[in-house]
């Protein structure tokens, strides 16, 4: 028993170390299990053993498996992408890197008749980084977002096949935002115009921004499975939105832009002058680019799953699960800075639909072989589509298998590919919702690898 | 069996969930190609006042629509606004050109200040890189620009904000570039008839080639333009006509008021061909209207060409008026012009690019008869004629359609394209 909680222990740890990183719909992954990630994330009404039905159906942790489980995931994602400028038709790729997604699950059956369970993952968060020349990098050119779900669970089977899970969730969370700051943009010190309106370019980086804010709210999760017969079953789980104010700091950082004023400038001053001495003034502690206090509030938005499982023969059964997810709630993301101007950038996400669809096949009563599809609408719409999160339209396929290693360890591995569908996209702030400032074209794609090992004992 | 048979078919589902169809791609389509071929797709001009679009001593929106760059981005198929971008000066203007040079009123009545960009051609780089003053130094350096502040100056500012236009035209990633620099090496002698204005011609030399080594570095495709012979600006006029206008002796009538008896004109400014050196140097616009202004009210003035100066009487007395060009002077700046054409020439030649011949341009309309010989003070509104602005030097709209019409036949000749004239 003291080796078991050394082991639920580390999972946990585990995963408040390794925070997620990833993207998916919206900003929502969706990857917890390699076991239901193989099945297409299709499993509401039928959870994969091991724990991971503390999010894919609190109710379902009841038949989890032995009487103690155990589990541990990681999820590797590979995305791939790029934006093509429309005019220049200059392409350029996302910074290549592989995202760690760690998740993991404990459950203890009370009784026949109720479980509880623990478990830590990640349903939202991205990251998203371009290169720092990138043209979209006055939106952003780093973005990362993490949320760890903290969930305590408890199901009980209230009648023969029918059973309920509830949950409540402790989410922490952490975003950071890198941008540049475009001189042309700014206001000219004791004047009504930017300094475009003098020729500065436009794309004239003189500071470098980091938005680094944390947070925490409260959500909860509930689950309910019915067994209609031997063959048929059916799930639903509906998990709450969640409301994080994140707070922290902003820091700026200047970077020389090397311009110099030609004599007889508007601003009278001497030729020659450079222009970055008249700047530096403004990032001193207590100046309007000094490090300050931001803030912000994030809705991770809620999620109502359906779905059924239907064993057509005894070793082989389909799933396929709907997904709502409530993006609506994502309309705006507003940084409130101490002293610079603040920072809003207009989203106005709508809700989404996803399909998931999959099969687990048992051929010789040990491995299991699974494979399945998921679909889903993009959440941005056509005038929100940006460098922060061009996400869209998805078809994604999955692969795996369930390999028995002994009576109490079993190891779970699957591979899911991700098409988006291209979309045309802005670069730059809109300060109305608007397509005319798209300027080009995103592309994504997405390989994901997911390994788990699960204990019952 | 059955459930070996579902899960062939079922493991085929990724497969099919691989294929990019499935989802709804837009696109960008095909590239977009100027409709005067690929190498035009983006063009940028490097050049003068005359590249910016200055006319009458100002520049606004109206004018720069005027300029040679905008009607031949024009023609090889760039849309301005869209695919090709100058900095927009709203009416009325940075200056606000004149409506009359004699008594310095400007379009639209206003003073004479600089407005803003139009913010909506606030772009990360600028496709006319036209600077009003500009010398082929100044391309190189910006900072150059040592003329004192005035509101052309501040127009300098405004279009790179302050970066070398040559690295602003580096930045754009030219597939084709037009420069017409050269004209201010030379002009500012010619309208003060101060030769110590002039580059000289070894430092014009050096700098050109190292405009044209930044210019070569792109890639692009070039077409130089060369220098119009600036003696040939009506904003000066040849000694010989005042002679011929107080006199009547050149074939025409004697012209009011230079045929006031209270006129002096010397007979050095006889034409060379009679013995004087009438033709061989000349009066500016200023020291023009001063002496028309005041024989018409009566008073007195006096012109010696050979050497080189005049006077108005008043009642105030008598005083020197100017600028004057002298016989040196123009000899000098003229040997100047023909020098800068042959090392711009030179370039062309050594580098492969087209060149357009602006000095051909303004001479064909000299012989033509299009510049008149003097301005036509009488008539404020078109002092120059039609191909010069009311400031006397910079072209009118029809003379900027002359010079794009000049560069598209060169550039078609050099490249192949099939541009119209704009």
């Amino acid at each position: 028993m003291r080796r078991i909680a050394v082991l639920c222990a580390a999972t946990l740890s585990a995963a408040i170390i390794l925070a997620p990183s990833a993207r998916a719909q919206g900003f929502s992954v969706y990857e917890h299990d390699p076991c239901t990630m193989a099945r297409g994330g299709a499993g509401v009404a039928a959870p994969c053993a091991g724990g991971s039905a503390v999010f894919f159906n609190p109710a379902g942790i009841l038949a989890a498996g032995k009487r103690f489980n155990l589990e541990f995931n990681s999820t590797f994602i590979q995305p791939k992408g790029n934006f093509v400028d429309s005019a220049s038709r200059v392409r350029t790729d996302l910074v290549n890197a592989t995202y760690y997604v760690p998740s993991g699950y404990a459950t203890y059956q009370l009784s026949p008749k109720a479980a509880v369970g623990f478990g830590a993952f990640a349903p939202y968060g991205l990251t998203t980084e371009w290169p720092s020349s990138f043209q979209g990098r006055f939106m952003a050119y780093k973005t990362v977002l993490k949320s760890i779900y903290w969930q305590p669970t408890f199901a009980y089977q209230v009648a023969p096949g029918f059973q309920v899970g509830v949950g409540a969730d402790y989410v922490t969370a952490s975003a950071q935002v890198h941008r540049r700051v475009d001189l042309s943009t700014v206001t000219v010190p004791g004047q009504a115009f930017p300094f475009a309106l003098l020729g500065v370019p436009v794309g004239t980086d003189f500071a470098d921004a980091l938005f680094d804010v944390t947070g925490h709210g409260w959500g909860g999760h509930i689950g309910v499975m019915w067994q209609a017969s031997s063959k048929l079953s059916f799930g639903i789980r509906y998990q709450t939105q969640v409301k994080v104010n994140f707070t922290g700091t902003a820091s700026f950082t200047q970077i020389a832009t090397g311009i110099t004023l030609p004599a007889g400038n508007p601003l009278g001053l001497p030729g020659g002058t450079p222009l970055d001495a008249l700047l530096t003034p403004n990032f001193a502690a207590d100046s309007l680019l000094g490090s300050q206090s931001a803030s912000t509030s994030i809705t991770m938005p809620d999620q109502l799953v359906v779905g059924l499982a239907y064993k057509l023969t005894p070793r082989f059964t389909v799933m396929a699960d709907y997904q709502f997810t409530g993006w609506s709630k994502f309309s705006s993301l507003d940084l409130t800075l101490a002293k610079a101007p603040a920072v809003s950038m207009y989203e106005n996400y709508g809700n989404t639909s996803a399909f998931r669809a999959g099969f687990e096949w048992n051929p010789t009563g040990a491995l299991e072989v699974r494979a399945g599809v998921l679909t889903h609408n993009g959440a941005s719409p056509a005038e929100t589509v940006t460098p922060v999160l061009p996400e869209g339209q998805r078809i994604e396929g999955t692969v795996g298998l369930g390999i028995p290693l002994s009576d109490w360890l079993r190891l779970d591995v699957a591979y899911q590919y991700l098409q988006q569908a291209e979309r045309h996209g802005r670069m730059v702030d809109a300060p109305v919702p608007t397509t005319a400032l798209n300027s080009g074209l995103f592309h994504f794609t997405g390989n994901l690898f997911g390994a788990s090992l699960a204990l019952a004992f | 069996m059955l459930s070996r048979k579902l899960a062939i078919a079922a493991l085929t589902l990724p497969l099919l969930a691989a294929c990019k169809d499935l989802v709804s791609n837009e696109t960008l389509g095909p590239a977009a190609v100027p409709s005067g071929g690929a190498m035009f797709a983006t063009y940028v001009a490097l050049g003068t006042s005359i590249s910016a679009g200055v006319q009458s001593g100002g520049i606004n929106d109206s004018t720069q629509k005027q300029a040679f760059p905008y009607r031949l981005a024009t023609a090889m198929g760039l849309t301005p606004g869209v695919n090709w971008f100058y900095p927009s000066f709203p009416f009325p203007g940075c200056t606000p050109p004149f409506s009359n040079i004699l008594t310095k009123t400007y379009v639209g009545g206003t003073a004479s200040t600089c407005t803003l960009l139009n913010p909506a051609y606030a772009r990360p780089y600028q496709n006319n890189l036209g600077i009003p003053s500009l010398k082929v130094g100044q391309a190189l350096n910006i900072l150059s620009l040592l003329v004192p502040a005035t509101d052309t100056l501040k127009a300098a500012s405004f279009v790179t904000g302050g970066r070398n236009p040559v690295a602003v035209m580096a930045a754009a990633q030219p597939t084709f570039v037009t420069v017409e620099l050269g004209a201010n090496d030379a002009l500012h002698a010619a309208t003060s008839g101060d030769t110590t204005q002039l580059t000289s011609l070894a430092v014009f030399q050096r700098q050109y080639d190292s405009l044209a080594a930044a210019v070569a570095a792109t890639g692009a495709n070039v077409a130089l333009a060369n220098v119009p012979n600036v003696s040939n600006i009506p904003y000066i006029t040849r000694g010989y006509i005042f002679f011929c206008a107080h006199s009547g002796a050149c074939g025409s009538a004697a012209a009011a008021p230079f045929s006031s008896t209270l006129f002096t004109v010397d007979l050095s400014c006889l034409p060379s061909s009679s013995g004087g050196v009438g033709d061989k140097m000349a009066v500016a616009l200023p020291a023009t209207a001063t002496i028309a202004q005041v024989l018409a009210g009566g008073g007195a003035a006096s012109l010696n060409c050979g050497a080189g100066t005049a006077t108005v009487t008043t009642a105030a007395g008598t005083a020197p008026v100017g600028p004057i060009v002298t016989v040196a002077a123009m000899a000098t700046i003229t040997q100047r012009v023909i020098d800068i054409n042959t090392k711009i020439a030179s370039v062309a030649t050594t580098h492969g690019w087209a060149l357009a011949n602006l000095d051909s341009v303004l001479s064909v309309l000299v012989a033509a008869g299009q510049i008149p010989p003097i301005p036509n003070l009488a008539t404020p509104s078109n002092l120059f004629g039609t191909y010069v602005s009311l400031d006397g030097f910079h072209p009118s709209g029809a003379g900027s359609k002359l010079i794009a019409d000049a560069f598209v036949a060169a550039i078609n000749k050099k490249y192949g394209s099939a541009l119209t004239p704009p």
